[in-house]
């Protein structure tokens, strides 16, 4: 599986945010700190905010906040508003449906996407951030 | 667009955490138009609509005050279901703070249990519980771990789990193979509380790590576990639909 790189960015600035929900970030903040492209990260921001994931602040130092929940928004929910998780190996277009390769084939990547959500979408942002807390005390 | 569940920020409430009027976390309060009674008299010569706002204003801030003084009557009102539901099951203190106790499950938890495990679709939920009372509470085995969270001598919740030994070629390790928190009281740390016993048990017993298999479309539980911090493990799980011939 790759995520596409809109998907990533999201990921990642709303983790971020999420970490302290009272806290305000700038995208060139954001970009900084993970050392990203601050026009990309600026499009997606754009994105969440229209999504109502982050909220943008007015006034001097305005910047994003999380204003969603973290507690019931998962890692699947950020990454479905930039892309439909299909698997590479989709293969609409590849002979006729009721091929039998082409259906084996397709029956493996769903097996494959249907892990991949399961996993997804039951990594909520607060456990996601309780194991990244971990991981820093850790290390 | 984010599911509206999604967006709003509504914090996970504890016991003792829930927010109060003032709190700016707490749900929208309705609020009732308040009338100035005074204001109106003037063309009321006869004081009756004056007499009713009056007495409309007092049964207002009536119910505000009562809802200001009495926990109970805030939680109703004013926060989700599940947790006005623990507010009332549990007025005072935090769960967290010892309010709900672990301990092993005896005979006189049977039909509780059977009570509790409400979505399971089990054809025989009574003989399937009987059989593991039988092994895990009766038998009094040391390898089979049956446990019960109690609050005010009422049971909202049990975790079952024992260690086995060389299944699937793997060495000894801990499996939890029940675990449910009645509904009202979901969300506020229980099966958390009681997971960790479990765990604690079962460490002491030798084992250094922890199993347990989720129905793919439990995402309550899965996340439940996520939540806890597990992972998918070594073993997979593989299944083979059994035809007719
Ligand atoms: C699964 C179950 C036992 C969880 O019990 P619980 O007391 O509500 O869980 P807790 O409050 O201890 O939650 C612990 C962690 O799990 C996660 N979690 C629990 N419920 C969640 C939910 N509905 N959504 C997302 N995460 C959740 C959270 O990360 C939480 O950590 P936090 O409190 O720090 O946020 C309960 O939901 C239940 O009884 N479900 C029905 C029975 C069942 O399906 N059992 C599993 C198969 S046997």
């Amino acid at each position: 599986m790759k995520l596409n790189k809109a998907s990533l960015l999201a990921l990642i600035a709303v983790m971020e945010l999420a970490a302290e929900p009272e806290r305000q970030l700038s995208t060139s903040d954001i970009a900084e700190k993970y050392d990203i492209s601050t026009h990309h990260l600026a499009k997606v921001m754009r994105n969440l905010v229209h999504e109502g994931v982050v909220q943008a602040m007015r006034g001097v130092g305005g910047g994003y906040r999380f204003a969603g929940n973290v507690n019931r928004t998962t890692l699947l929910d950020i990454i479905k508003l930039f892309e439909t998780l299909e698997s590479e190996l989709d293969l609409p277009h590849w002979g006729k449906a009721a091929d039998p390769v082409v259906s084996e084939l397709q029956s493996i990547t769903t097996e494959i996407d249907t892990l991949t959500k399961a996993i997804l979408d039951t990594i909520t942002l607060a456990t996601a951030l309780k194991n990244t807390k971990l991981r820093g005390e850790d290390a | 667009m984010l599911s509206p569940d999604l967006r709003s920020n509504r914090p996970r409430y504890r016991i003792g955490h829930a927010p109060f009027i003032g709190q700016e976390s707490r749900p929208e309060r309705r609020s009732r138009p308040v009338t100035d009674p005074f204001a109106e008299a003037a063309d009321d010569p006869g004081g009756r609509r004056a007499l009713k706002t009056t007495l409309a204003f007092f049964l207002h801030w009536w119910y505000l005050i009562t809802a200001l003084t009495y926990q109970e009557n805030v939680s109703e009102r004013f926060l989700p279901k599940a947790a006005a539901a623990a507010a009332i099951a549990f007025p005072e203190g935090d769960v967290t703070d010892m309010d709900i106790s672990i301990r092993d499950a005896v005979a006189d938890d049977f039909e509780i249990v059977v009570a509790l495990d409400d979505g399971s679709k089990k054809d025989d939920k009574p003989g399937y519980w009987r059989g593991i009372f039988e092994h895990y509470v009766y038998e009094n085995n040391p390898d089979r771990i049956f446990l019960v969270a109690e609050k005010a001598g009422t049971v909202v919740g049990f975790i079952v789990g024992e260690v086995r030994a060389w299944e699937f070629g793997s060495p000894p390790c801990g499996w939890v193979f029940a675990v449910t928190v009645t509904p009202e009281v979901r969300e506020l740390g229980i099966g958390m509380r009681m997971f960790d016993e479990i765990g604690r048990r079962l460490k002491k017993m030798g084992v250094t790590t922890l199993r347990t298999m989720v129905d793919l479309d439990n995402k309550r539980a899965l996340s439940f576990f996520r939540g806890i911090g597990m992972r998918s493990g070594r073993y997979i799980e593989l299944e083979k639909h059994l035809l007719n011939d």
